[in-house]
């Protein structure tokens, strides 16, 4: 008892958008992302593990463990260092929470590859890459001796963390103006389940020039032209459809948005909201043009600062809410299993996640040969997709976890009949 | 450098056949080979199991059981002056020990070895009551038989959840096992009263059973309906 008293652990409450993810967490499934970096040579795990413990010290926000108190979880602050793994054929599974020292990251590496797995409570996209950058810099600056040139993207180690990236962005840019969060619901796409341990990868590399010509064609962007052929995709599938209130849901694409662009934030913590543009296949077909067309439009009506704005506060809202705050987290536990199921992937077919064009300093571009982004399945839908560019290769990453590889098929061929060539490898074991 | 014929897409060298559409690589000036480098290694991660450390478990019941042993042991010796109905308590604690603290003590216990163990340390609790009892006749006509015919229904449940047989076969195996049972429980308590009719009560629990049976199997023989059920119910 006394010693329990006596431990001064540093620990800090979650951001409002982590406080979701331990709450939809199950005995098998949690929201994993995971991003990698291809050298040019072998990785040496011992430089690696040298790497990690020196970058770690930047980063005192991925120092920390899940706990749970009686009202909310929190994160608790971990000395022990973490240790690189080697990496597996099935990325991104749950992670167990009490190994690897409690952390809620785990750094692998396979051949010339070093890829950081990220449970989603600690950070997004934008603070994973950051971490990956630094950890890539750092390793090469070890092994090689190269002098990188560190910047807001890649963090300098040995000047001391900033304290504001671990702020809560969601409540400090947070208004009182909210925004419903009530949509329709999705088609979902269904098939044969994986047994479990599975996961489906299916990688596709794109020459980004050829992408950005034929989008500058349909007059978008590479987001918008990928979302709108993700959509059409799914509707060749609910196509076939026999039930007619399944072959007329709505198709929506989730599209995380960086929220970091419209605020002068430092945090490396989450800071990202979504939106789902689609169709609605009960007005008729949508030909290629029109897709492109809504998409653009929705992204240019939904993803600007108010509207984004308006959809994170209905969020800080509700965490604010005297009675949600006094509930004890059993109960809140269980609303919010409910809330992610409804708000959370209800409402979208997919997810595309768009890292976009990822530059590295010359020094280090000389050794980083390519870069992947991997979504983990999300809970209630089948398949999600994440892309990155860097070095004029686009590696879009479809996993899944049913068997069946349609939606991968159906949208890699679209590509090929644009004259857009395409590259793909999987996770397959021969 | 190959491409599928299927989807137009070029293969990395990696892949054998098209991850999209399944079509082998059939290339006759460059047969496929396993790449030294492949996208990802052959180690699958699986969800480890939480560890449960047996020794403490088989300490913490046994301690569990020893205290209400002593107690009514020690309370019958002062006030009976010897084991009298206490004797009831510590065979019952014996029965629970064999059936749960015994097995953990071993790494791999032998499944069989244990059925008969835990069959004979029910049999010798009841004749431990019968003997102890005044009452006659009962143990060999009535109490064993059942132990047995339950103990039997028991040893064929385990041998078919062990063979290699589907799912829905076993259920349907086990469903009728407990009818068999319930029939031969019927058969002998009629038996030792020596009722008019063989069975009783247990036709109302044999014939949805075998309903119940019948319906699983004919699932079993259907494949899409099996795929439907297992699209619906997967967890």
């Amino acid at each position: 008892m006394g010693r329990f008293f006596k431990t001064k652990s540093k620990w800090i409450k979650l951001d409002n958008a982590a406080k979701i993810y331990p709450a939809a967490m199950s005995r098998s499934w949690a929201s994993i992302f995971r991003l990698s970096a291809t050298l040019t040579e072998n990785v040496d795990p011992d430089i690696l593990n040298r790497a990690l413990k020196i970058t770690l010290k930047r980063f005192p926000s991925f120092g920390y463990r899940l706990r749970s108190g009686f009202f909310w979880n929190f994160l608790e602050q971990i000395t022990a260092d973490p240790v690189v793994q080697k990496d597996v054929s099935n990325p991104c599974l749950r992670m167990r929470l009490n190994e690897n020292g409690g952390y809620m990251f785990r750094v692998r590496y396979f051949g010339r590859r070093i890829a950081v797995e990220i449970f989603h409570v600690l950070t997004d996209g934008t603070g994973g890459l950051i971490f990956l950058k630094t950890l890539v810099a750092e390793y090469l600056t070890l092994k090689y001796g190269v002098e990188i040139p560190r910047d807001n993207e890649i963090f300098d180690v040995s000047s001391p963390p900033d304290p504001l990236e671990l702020e809560d962005s969601f409540l400090r840019y947070s208004r009182k103006a909210t925004a419903s969060r009530v949509e329709d619901a999705s088609y979902k796409i269904t098939g044969t389940p994986e047994r479990t341990n599975t996961i489906n990868i299916i990688t596709g590399q794109i020459p980004v020039d050829v992408l950005r010509k034929v989008s500058k064609k349909y007059n978008c962007s590479i987001t918008e032209f990928l979302t709108a052929l993700l959509i059409l995709s799914v509707r060749q599938i609910q196509q076939k459809e026999i039930n007619l209130r399944k072959r007329n849901r709505p198709i929506k694409v989730s599209i995380p948005i960086n929220l970091r662009k419209f605020y002068p934030t430092k945090t490396l913590r989450n800071f990202s909201s979504f939106i789902n543009p689609g169709i609605q296949p009960i007005y008729g077909e949508y030909s290629l043009e029109e897709t492109i067309s809504a998409v653009k439009h929705f992204l240019g009506l939904e993803g600007t600062e108010k509207m984004l704005n308006a959809r994170m506060s209905a969020n800080v809202v509700s965490e604010q809410n005297i009675f949600i705050r006094l509930a004890p987290l059993f109960i809140k536990n269980s609303v919010l299993k409910i809330a992610y199921r409804s708000i959370g992937d209800r409402t979208s077919s997919t997810t595309l996640s768009n890292m976009g064009n990822q530059m590295l300093p010359s020094p280090m571009n000389k050794y980083v040969t390519r870069m992947d982004f991997v979504l983990g399945v999300p809970k209630y839908n089948s398949v999600s997709c994440g892309c990155i560019s860097y070095n004029n290769n686009l590696c879009l990453t479809f996993s899944r976890n049913i068997v069946e590889a349609e939606l991968e098929r159906i949208f890699f061929r679209k590509l090929v009949n644009l004259d857009i060539p395409v590259e793909v490898e999987s996770n397959r074991r021969y | 450098m190959s491409f599928c014929v299927n989807c137009g897409v070029r293969l990395a060298p990696s892949e054998q056949q098209c991850p999209l559409c399944d079509v082998f690589v059939i290339n006759p000036l460059n047969p496929w080979t396993e790449p030294a480098e492949r996208p990802y290694p052959k180690r699958v991660e699986t969800l480890i199991k939480k560890n449960v450390d047996t020794k403490f478990t088989v300490i913490i019941i046994s301690i569990s059981l020893i205290i209400p042993a002593i107690i009514p042991m020690l309370t019958d010796l002062f006030i009976a002056g010897g084991i009298t109905w206490s004797r009831y308590v510590l065979g019952a604690l014996f029965c629970l020990f064999v059936f749960v603290p015994l097995p953990l003590m071993f790494k791999r216990p032998n499944k069989y070895l244990f059925w008969l163990l835990d069959t004979l340390s029910v049999a010798g609790y009841v004749f431990l009551i019968y003997s102890s009892s005044g009452s006659r006749g009962w143990y060999f006509s009535l109490a064993l038989p059942i132990i047995i015919s339950v103990a039997l229904g028991v040893l064929l449940s385990m041998i078919i959840t062990a063979s290699s047989t589907s799912s829905l076969k076993k259920a349907a195996a086990i469903f009728a096992i407990i009818g068999l049972v319930s029939v031969s429980v019927d058969l002998v308590i009629n038996f030792h009263l020596g009722s008019s009719s063989p069975v009783h009560w247990s036709v109302f629990v044999v014939s949805p059973l075998l309903v119940f049976s019948s319906i699983l199997l004919v699932i079993d023989r259907k494949v899409e309906l099996k795929e439907e059920l297992r699209k619906r119910l997967f967890y």
